[in-house]
């Protein structure tokens, strides 16, 4: 799927099989990014990890 | 056994993120045919409308936050579902009091662990463990705020850094006696009273967290550390745990940590175990039949 990032508007690809809640990095400006949504495609920023987060 | 595929029975998971691990386990639902709901402990507030579906439901919690997984677990118990690994698990192996005291319970070797709940308490816990000495916060996960203390200065600095941050509990810490610091420790898997199989990790940290970027290796079957992981998932009440162990000199095992929402990408790797098969397969078996109302 194709898809535009949602920092510096660069193109990127997103796997077929990705599932909403996937983190994903864009090749252009190494933002990383959340599927919020597979279908329609949505991104947005991913959440920044928080202090309690882990195992 | 409840048909997992069946209309009347219904899977949950929580779960913010989608790691690795997330992504397995779906996959491996896709695979079986077996839907599930996703449940966001972002978004939930447990009002009217929001619960009439989570009675019956059985739920995996894979929460990566700490708070959000204890919460969102007992909310979940409370309107009625089941939950894998329960709420009183995650609490207690989110804290490393709780999970030392556990242990030390059930007679699970574990290290010399005193609760610190002030900067005194620290310093004459450290004098009285000795030198190295660990400081640990109640509750981190892949090795953050954990401290190797090697001499008074560094004590010293640790227990005054702790006593500036903001909250009591995050100022709260324990002292743990310091078992071959820098050596590789042992991963175990548990996953419904039986320990699936353990990794070695190593680091040229002295923390061997994968998520430091530790390598990992298959450890040698060793009936030992399998028992123990087992012992240790059991007496913090964990269906699933990642178990951490680290070998004394004269190679008997003590348990450091338990993880009740284990991270498994570096063992599947080095093992070739299917976690996420075991873990579905232990999930689905708690399911039940839920009546429709009338």
């Amino acid at each position: 799927m194709d898809a535009l990032c949602v920092s510096c508007d660069g193109p990127l690809k997103i796997p077929g099989d990705s599932y909403q809640g996937e983190i994903v990095s864009c090749p252009g400006c190494a933002t990383e990014l959340e599927i919020q949504s597979v279908d329609p495609l949505e991104l947005a920023l991913a959440p920044e990890p928080e202090e309690d987060w882990g195992e | 056994m409840s048909d997992p595929r069946s209309a009347s029975t219904r899977l949950g998971i929580l779960l913010s993120t989608v790691r690795y691990e997330e992504r397995r386990l779906l996959s491996e639902l896709d695979r079986r045919g077996i839907p599930v709901a996703r449940l966001d402990p972002r978004t939930m507030s447990f009002g009217p409308g929001e619960t009439e579906e989570l009675r019956g439901t059985t739920v995996l919690n894979r929460e990566i936050s700490s708070q959000r997984a204890a919460l969102a677990g007992e909310s979940l118990e409370a309107f009625g579902a089941r939950t894998l690994n329960d709420a009183a698990a995650i609490r207690v192996c989110g804290n490393k009091w709780s999970t030392y005291l556990r242990l030390r319970q059930e007679g699970v070797p574990t290290p010399t662990t005193l609760l610190a709940p002030t900067p005194e308490a620290g310093r004459a816990a450290v004098a009285a463990l000795g030198y190295p000495a660990v400081i640990k916060p109640l509750s981190a996960s892949w090795g953050n705020r954990v401290s190797l203390i090697t001499d008074q200065y560094a004590a010293e600095a640790v227990l005054e850094h702790c006593a500036a941050l903001p909250s009591a509990v995050a100022r709260t810490v324990i002292v743990q006696e310091a078992v071959r610091p820098g050596s590789p420790d042992i991963r175990g898997i548990v996953v419904d009273g039986v320990c699936v199989g353990a990794i070695t990790r190593s680091s040229s940290d002295w923390r061997n967290n994968v998520a430091r970027g530790a390598t990992v290796e298959q450890h040698a079957p060793d009936e030992e550390v399998h028992r123990l992981c087992v012992r240790a998932a059991a007496a913090v009440g964990a269906t699933i745990a990642g178990v951490d162990l680290v070998e004394r000199a004269d190679g008997s095992h003590t348990v450091l940590e338990v993880n009740s929402r284990v991270e498994f990408q570096g063992f599947e790797r080095a093992t070739g175990v299917d976690v996420a098969a075991r873990i579905v397969e232990a999930w689905t078996a708690e399911m039940v039949e839920v009546e429709e109302p009338v």
